[in-house]
């Protein structure tokens, strides 16, 4: 089973930021869990040499992560919308990740 | 493998076009560049607080000038000569730039009302200071009387504009903007374009781990554009595809405000707060880049050493479209930083000709940000941007100073910032 920690932060605007870790590293098969959202992955690889590819998902106003394929962060910041809160949000995002099979640590 | 794979993104139609031989962005013949919250809300809040000049006609016809620019050239350009689609060319650009989301359907050729809960001066305003208690959204209010003229083919200030309601402040959940028929109420400029650009002769740079030509590739294709919302989150910050000549024309006017006022010592008062607004686009933007997934990948693999770092970031920043940046000798001591075509120099004498003192004031304060971050910050250990931390390397503080040895806006060839340890 793959562990998650989350070190809960805010971003430069006071959004509620949460850097997951990973114990294992990320591939290109966990964007299949965001499939309705929208995501880009931008094969930096290709263009320079020793770089990484770099993925990024997000849910209009909800909620944008990011990270490398091959490392072990995710980088998620949450929105306010007119429906949720921040935390709520965070809260579905971790629920989607236990239904796929990790195992998150919600605080450090 | 494509160099991007993307999902259920939503796609543009602005044409833009990029001059990678002067590191620019170019739409409708306007210059626009990469600007975070954090800059746009500091130079105004910086301009705006010296309450003793009346910046509002500036702030807001400086937004005029641009927008009236680009949308007559994108108009033509594309060949849009309908009502309807010069709207939906002029709002989806808005929110391509990340400047927020407007709908224009309500504005007929005498005017009307536009309203939107999403504008990055009033979000970005909100989030940094707190509630406001005016309208902040000049930019806005500019942009929507300089595209409203070109809309309808009237003459270039034709409109008077007025927010009557600003999302930054507590009492109102959106921003209303008011746009009429007649007198502007803001200050008329004489757009500028492109300006003079010239042929760039890159000095050799020292040995580096740095692929600054796959890094300006990289990051020029990467979809930096306004979501549902027209907000633009990326590398930690929020982004806007700002015109360059926007700054430009509010930060000289301020600048030329306060000399009128009061002689050099306006323009010595009005130096360190631009100055400063290039330290708090550094230590947030740069930070922010530094400390991202996206350096994560493509550039920090290859980096082994703090001069990398430099050599990084100022990758990076030729993709902003500020210029083609080199950095030609590193180290922690002394560091030479050659600008070519940088924006303000350029914008500075297409405006208004040659200056006797440089006006590369972003550069400046930016370039002292970075080796403050490297050096001093260690931005490498991705410290939290907090207040207290941009103070002490600062405010309390002072470990870099710069000195401007050339001046494209002086008659020089390139501009040159030496920044050295204290």
């Amino acid at each position: 089973m793959i562990e998650v920690w989350a070190n809960p932060t805010t971003d430069c605007a006071s959004k509620l930021r949460v850097r997951y870790k990973f114990s294992a590293p990320l591939d290109l098969h966990f964007l299949d869990l965001f499939s309705d959202g929208e995501s880009v992955v931008n094969n930096f690889s290709r263009q320079v040499a020793g770089a990484k590819d770099h993925f990024a998902i997000s849910y209009i106003g909800r909620m944008h992560a990011s990270g490398v394929i091959g490392d072990t962060g995710l980088t998620a910041t949450f929105f306010c919308t007119n429906e949720s809160e921040p935390h709520s949000i965070r809260l579905w995002l971790e629920s989607r990740l236990k239904d796929a099979g990790y195992l998150i640590h919600p605080n450090p | 493998m494509a160099e991007k794979q993307t999902k259920n993104m939503k796609t543009y139609s602005v044409p833009y076009r990029l001059d990678f031989e002067h590191r620019r962005c170019v739409v409708g013949d306007e210059p626009m560049l990469f600007h975070c919250h954090h800059y746009n809300t500091f130079l105004q809040r910086s301009i705006e607080d010296a309450d003793y000049i009346d910046s509002q006609p500036f702030l807001v016809g400086a937004a005029a000038e641009v927008a009236y620019a680009q949308m007559q050239n994108l108009f033509s350009a594309v060949n849009v000569g309908d009502e309807k689609r010069r709207k939906q060319l002029a709002g989806e650009l808005f929110r391509w730039a990340g400047f927020g989301s407007l709908d224009l359907g309500t504005i007929k050729e005498t005017g009307g009302t536009v309203s939107t809960p999403h504008s990055h001066y009033a979000v970005a305003w909100k989030s940094k200071f707190g509630d406001s208690n005016r309208p902040v959204c000049h930019f806005v209010e500019g942009w929507l009387a300089g595209t409203a003229a070109a809309i309808y083919n009237q003459p270039f200030a034709s409109y008077s504009v007025e927010e009557t309601s600003c999302k930054s402040k507590h009492s109102d959940n959106k921003c209303e903007f008011s746009i009429r028929q007649g007198k502007p109420n803001w200050s008329v400029f004489n757009p500028v374009g492109m300006g003079q650009l010239h042929d760039h002769k890159p000095l050799p740079v020292e040995k580096n781990n740095v692929d600054y030509d796959g890094i300006l590739n990289a990051v020029s294709g990467m979809e930096l554009v306004g979501d549902q919302n027209g907000l633009i989150p990326a590398f930690g910050v929020y982004l806007t595809r700002m015109y360059a000549n926007y700054y430009n024309r509010i930060s000289f006017e301020f600048e030329h405000a306060l000399s009128n006022k009061f002689g050099k010592e306006g323009i010595d008062v009005a130096r360190p707060l631009l100055v400063e607004a290039g330290h708090v686009c550094a230590f947030n933007t740069f930070g922010g880049i530094m400390t991202s997934p996206e350096w994560d990948a493509l550039i920090k693999p290859n980096l082994k050493s703090k001069e990398d770092w430099v050599h990084g970031m100022v990758a990076v920043a030729n993709s902003l479209g500020w210029g083609r940046w080199q950095a030609p000798h590193v180290s922690e001591k002394e560091t030479e930083f050659v600008i070519h075509d940088d924006y303000e120099s350029v914008g500075y004498r297409a405006m208004y000709g040659k200056c006797d003192h440089s006006v590369s004031y972003l550069a400046e304060g930016a370039v002292i940000g970075l080796m403050n971050l490297v050096y001093v910050g260690k931005v490498h250990n991705k410290p939290a941007f907090t207040p207290e931390f941009y103070n002490d390397l600062f405010k309390r503080n002072t470990y870099y100073k710069a000195e401007v040895v050339s001046s494209l806006a002086t008659g020089d060839k390139v501009t040159t910032i030496k920044v050295k340890k204290v």
